[in-house]
C-alpha cells in the first residue's frame, strides 16, 4: 500500500468539529421542545383555572338573577373585557345549542352535562384563533361556554422561540469555533507523525515524529512511531551491514585465491595449466557475480514500494537504449530481432535497474533462441513491456518456479550464473518498481510480460 | 612514461601485496600503510598522484577517510578499491567524493588502467574544441572525426567511443571503462556491443590508411596509438 505523498484532502477532525456542533444544535432544539411543552401544560393549568372562576362566578349570578341577569351581565363583560391578558368569549344556550347571548357562533363539540374542558377556535372578523374553553349546564335548559384565549401563553412560546433561537445559535457557534479549535491542534499534532511516515516513504530513513507532546493517544502513537521507526531503521541498518559483511567476508579469501592463481599463471610455463588456472579465475568472478546478484535480489526486495530514488524517466528511450546493447549480439547469433516501441510512456524508475532487469530478460531469450529465430520486444503504455523468443518455451508448471529458484536453493546446480538469478533479479527490480514480471501463453516460445502490480496477472 | 607515486591504504596484507606487485610490474611507486589514520597522515603529509583507498578498513570506514580528505583541502585523486563490488556500493562510493571505485578481485590490467586514467583527468583542464593525437583529429563541437585531413564518418555512439579513447590515448582503457564511460552502465550486460563498436570504429579509422591505430590489449581492453 502506498503512503500518501500529500496530506488528506479530507480531515477526520473538521468532520469531528462539525459532528460536535450538529450535536449541540440538535441538543438545544431538544431542550427548546421540552421547555415548550411543559410552558403548554402549565398554562393550560393556569387557564382552567381562571375559567372555571368565571364559571363560577356566572353560575352565581344565575343563581341568583336568572337567565336574563346573566345575559346582561355576560353583554358586559364583553363589552368590558380587558385589552391585556387573555380575551375572554362567552356563549349562552338553550338546551338545543340555539345561542342566547355571547361572542361564540355556535356550540363547540363539548358536552354541557360533563363539564367538558377543551381547545375550540373562537372566530373573529378576520381569523380564528385556539382557546380553551369548558361548557357547563347551568339550568335545564341553559348551558354556558367560557372561552379563553391562549394569548399571553403564545406570547409566552415566542419569547422562548426567540430565546432559545439566539442562544442555541451561540451555542452552535462556541461548539464549532471550540471544535475547530481542538481538531487543529490534534490534526497538528497527527500530522507530525504522518509527515513522518511521508518523509520515510521519501527516504530519510532517519525521519522521527518531533514533539511527540503529552500523555494522551496522540502523545502515545507518536511515541509508538518513533519507537518502531528505530527498530526499523536498526534493522535496516543490521540488514545492510550484514550484506556488506558478507560480501567481504566470501571475497577477500577469493580475492587472496585470485592472487595465487595469478601468480601460478605468471609462473607457469605449460599452456595446457595456465589455460586451466585461467578457467579457475573465471569461475572465482562467476562465484562473485552470484554472490552479487543474491545481494541485489535482497536489496531490491527490501525496497519493495519505495519509491525514493525514482525518477521520472522516459522508458520507451531506455527500452530503444537496451535493445541496441543486443542489436549486434541479434546479427552475430543469426537471430531476428525486432522491437516495437510505443513512444514517449513516461515512467518513475531507477535507470540502472531497469536496463538491468530488460538485459537479464533479453540475455534470457536469446540464450533459448536457436540461429534463424526469432526475438521480439514491445513496449506499449501501461507500461507493459513484453519480451517473446523463438525457443522451446517454459512449460505452465514451470512458469512459477524459474523465478524462485532462489527459494528452492537451487541456484548451486544452476551455475550457468544467467537463467536462475537473472529471471529473479529481474523480478525482484520489477516489484521494486511497482510492476510484475510473469511468463505467459505463447504461440512461439516463451513469452516474458512486465505489466504495473495492480492490473493483474 | 612517467613513474606515478601512488598511496595503497589496505588493511589485509595479501591483498596490499598483490596490488604492490601489479604496481611494481607497471612501473608504479606504490607506498603502502595499513590504517585508516596513518593512510590520512601520509597524505596529507606528502603529494601522491592517485590514492588507492581499501573501504573496509578496521580503524576507519574508507569512506570516511575520503571525506576527511577532502575535508582537510586534499584533492587527490581517490581510486577505491572493495570488495563491496555491487552497483548500489559503487554509488555510494561516488556519492561519498570517491573519483573512481574498482571492486575486488580485479585484473591487474583494470588496476593499472584505471589508476593511469584518474591520473590524466587530475592532469588535465583543457577543455579545447579539437583533440590532436598523431594524424587523428577530434572536434569536440561538431563531434566529427578526421584522420591524416579526412573525414571519418562517425555515428553518434562510435564518436562517443572514439572521443573517450582519444581522451585517454596512448593508455589502455578496460571494456568496464567503456561500460562506464561510454554506454552509462555499470553492470556488464554480457553482450558484444563493445567488441562491435569497437570493430566497427577500428575498421572506419584504419581502412585505407597505412598504420593501425586502434589495438587491443588481449585480456584488458583497448589502446589508441598514435599512427
Amino acid at each position: 500500500m502506498p503512503v500518501e505523498a500529500a496530506p488528506p484532502a479530507r480531515s477526520l477532525f473538521a468532520r469531528l468539529a462539525l459532528l460536535i456542533a450538529l450535536v449541540a444544535a440538535i441538543a438545544v432544539a431538544a431542550l427548546w421542545a421540552v421547555t415548550d411543552w411543559a410552558v403548554r401544560a402549565e398554562s393550560r393549568t393556569t387557564l382552567l383555572r381562571v375559567i372555571d372562576t368565571d364559571i363560577a362566578g356566572l353560575a352565581d349570578i344565575y343563581a341568583a338573577g336568572g337567565r336574563d341577569e346573566l345575559e346582561a351581565r355576560l353583554a358586559d363583560r364583553l363589552a368590558l373585557a380587558p385589552l391585556a391578558g387573555d380575551p375572554p368569549h362567552y356563549l349562552l344556550a338553550d338546551a338545543s345549542g340555539r345561542a342566547l347571548a355571547g361572542d361564540i357562533a355556535s356550540w363547540p363539540a363539548l358536552a354541557a352535562e360533563a363539564s367538558e374542558a377543551g381547545t375550540m377556535t373562537v372566530a373573529d372578523a378576520t381569523e380564528g384563533r385556539a382557546a380553551l374553553a369548558r361548557a357547563t349546564q347551568l339550568g335545564p335548559d341553559t348551558k354556558l361556554v367560557v372561552a379563553r384565549e391562549f394569548a399571553s401563553r403564545d406570547a409566552m412560546l415566542g419569547q422562548i422561540a426567540t430565546a432559545f433561537l439566539v442562544a442555541g445559535t451561540l451555542v452552535v457557534l462556541a461548539a464549532i469555533l471550540a471544535g475547530l479549535a481542538f481538531a487543529r491542534r490534534a490534526r497538528r499534532r497527527l500530522d507530525r507523525v504522518n509527515a513522518a511516515y511521508r518523509a520515510i516513504a521519501a527516504g530519510a530513513i532517519d525521519a522521527r515524529v518531533d514533539d511527540p507532546g503529552g500523555r494522551d493517544e496522540i502523545g502515545e502513537l507518536a511515541r509508538h512511531t518513533n519507537a518502531m521507526l528505530e527498530r526499523v531503521g536498526a534493522l535496516v541498518a543490521a540488514h545492510s551491514d550484514m550484506s556488506n559483511h558478507l560480501a567481504h567476508e566470501i571475497r577477500t579469501p577469493l580475492l587472496h585465491l585470485d592472487g595465487r592463481l595469478l601468480r601460478a599463471i605468471e609462473g607457469c610455463e605449460r599452456d595446457d595449466l595456465r589455460d586451466l588456472l585461467g578457467a579457475a579465475r573465471q569461475d572465482i568472478r562467476a562465484i562473485v557475480r552470484m554472490l552479487d546478484s543474491l545481494l541485489d535480489i535482497s536489496a531490491s526486495t527490501a525496497r519493495r514500494g519505495d519509491s525514493s530514488g525514482l525518477v521520472a524517466l522516459d522508458l520507451s528511450a531506455l527500452v530503444a537504449e537496451t535493445c541496441d546493447l543486443f542489436a549486434d549480439s541479434a546479427d552475430e547469433l543469426g537471430i531476428a530481432f525486432s522491437c516495437d516501441l510505443a513512444p514517449g510512456i513516461a515512467f518513475d524508475g531507477d535507470r540502472m535497474q531497469l536496463i538491468r532487469m530488460l538485459s537479464n530478460l533479453l540475455d534470457n531469450a536469446f540464450k533459448y533462441t536457436p540461429p534463424g529465430g526469432a526475438v521480439a520486444v514491445a513496449l506499449a503504455p501501461g507500461p507493459v513491456i513484453a519480451v517473446e523468443d523463438d525457443g522451446p518455451g517454459v512449460p505452465p508448471a514451470m512458469r512459477g518456479a524459474i523465478f524462485d529458484r532462489f527459494e528452492r536453493g537451487a541456484f548451486g546446480a544452476s551455475s550457468n550464473n544467467g537463467h536462475g538469478l537473472g529471471l529473479s533479479l529481474a523480478l525482484a527490480i520489477a516489484r521494486r518498481h511497482g510492476l510484475d514480471l510473469s511468463c505467459e501463453d505463447s504461440d512461439r516460445g516463451a513469452r516474458f510480460v512486465v505489466r504495473p502490480e495492480s492490473a493483474g496477472a | 612514461m612517467s613513474e606515478l607515486k601512488c598511496l595503497l591504504v589496505e588493511d589485509d596484507a595479501q591483498t596490499a601485496a598483490l596490488a604492490l606487485s601489479v604496481a611494481r610490474d607497471n612501473a608504479i611507486e606504490l607506498e603502502w600503510c595499513a590504517t585508516g589514520h596513518e593512510g590520512l597522515a601520509r597524505a596529507a603529509a606528502e603529494r601522491f598522484d592517485v590514492i588507492l583507498l581499501d573501504r573496509m578498513l578496521p580503524d576507519l570506514d574508507g569512506l570516511a577517510v575520503v571525506a576527511r580528505l577532502r575535508d582537510a583541502g586534499i584533492a587527490t585523486p581517490v581510486l577505491m578499491l572493495s570488495a563491496l563490488g555491487r552497483a548500489d556500493n559503487r554509488i555510494e562510493g561516488l556519492d561519498a567524493g570517491v573519483d573512481d571505485y574498482l571492486a575486488k578481485p580485479y585484473e591487474p590490467g583494470e588496476l593499472v588502467a584505471r589508476i593511469r586514467a584518474l591520473h590524466r583527468r587530475a592532469g588535465e583542464v583543457q577543455h579545447s574544441a579539437v583533440i590532436l593525437y598523431g594524424d587523428l583529429e577530434c572536434h569536440v563541437k561538431a563531434r566529427t572525426a578526421h584522420r591524416q585531413g579526412r573525414h571519418i564518418p562517425l555515428s553518434p555512439k562510435e564518436f562517443t567511443l572514439f572521443k573517450y579513447l582519444i581522451d585517454n590515448a596512448g593508455e589502455v582503457v578496460t571494456r568496464e571503462m567503456l561500460l562506464r564511460h561510454v554506454w552509462n552502465l555499470d553492470f556488464d550486460p554480457q553482450t558484444n556491443v563493445i567488441d562491435v563498436n569497437v570493430g566497427r570504429l577500428r575498421r572506419k579509422l584504419e581502412d585505407g590508411f597505412d598504420t593501425p591505430v586502434l589495438e587491443t590489449v588481449w585480456g584488458t581492453g583497448y589502446r589508441l596509438r598514435a599512427g
